[in-house]
């Protein structure tokens, strides 16, 4: 299932996918794969994702 | 024995490939606890591994069947032996490289694109060489070394068009 509330909470805060990625230590195929829902990360990686984006567990990746 | 000093001469070259694997991650040791490869890298790489593994086997078992089979065989052992770890390798490689899992993070593809290109046709050169030397001298015939060199340029040419193709994908999924 696509991930579209990271993809807009990574549009508000203008980073591309590459930027992310290099932000948080991963590829950006990975970031790519999270949002199309082609890959589910492992809570470490969500938390390094929530804190890059300012955003709480719940509201990026809760459905 | 001529055959003998083909069999010395990879030996050796595999022993120096071990060596200079092992010396490249001692000088790598700086880069430990830096991430080669992200988490879902590493497991895209771990079915990699498990898919060339049961290639193989399939493969090795396939030829046993038609050693059996076959009183006279098309291809040397060593040949087909070979031809069993290309295999894998290949299968590994090529889902690797699809999944994106094959270059590690901050690392270019282009250097590997150049590697693979240059390897692939420098092995189609020498089995050509290698063909011709041994048309000449049947007595080195049987090991069929050419094959070795020809299924290896084969196997970094499909790597490199993989490679390619797998760049030109890119450009289209990036925003």
């Amino acid at each position: 299932m696509k991930n579209l509330k990271l993809k807009s909470a990574r549009a508000a805060m203008d980073l591309s996918q590459q930027e992310l990625a290099d932000q948080i230590g991963v590829s950006r195929q990975t970031i790519s794969a999270i949002e199309k829902g082609d890959y589910n990360p492992t809570i470490k990686l969500c938390i390094a994702i929530c804190k890059c984006l300012n955003k709480t567990l719940d509201e990026l990746f809760w459905e | 024995m001529d055959n003998m000093y083909y069999v010395l001469g990879m030996i050796a070259g595999m022993f120096a490939a071990i060596i200079g694997v092992a010396v490249k991650k001692y000088l790598d040791k700086n880069r430990r606890g830096k991430e080669s490869f992200d988490e879902r890298q590493m497991l895209v790489r771990l079915k990699g591994y498990k898919m060339s593994f049961f290639t193989m086997m399939l493969y090795n078992m396939l030829y046993a069947f038609y050693d059996l089979l076959v009183e006279e065989s098309v291809l040397s052992t060593f040949a087909a032996m070979i031809m069993g770890i290309f295999l894998g390798a290949l299968v590994f490689a090529v889902y690797a490289i699809w999944k994106d899992a094959y270059v590690e993070l901050h690392r270019g593809r282009k250097h590997f694109l150049f590697l693979f290109g240059a390897c692939g046709l420098l092995n189609l050169l020498n089995g050509i060489r290698t063909l011709e030397e041994e048309i000449k001298r049947p007595e080195c015939q049987d090991m069929q070394v050419y094959l070795v060199n020809f299924m290896a340029a084969v196997l970094f040419g499909i790597v490199f068009l993989v490679f390619a193709l797998k760049g030109l994908t890119e450009k289209k999924d990036e925003e």
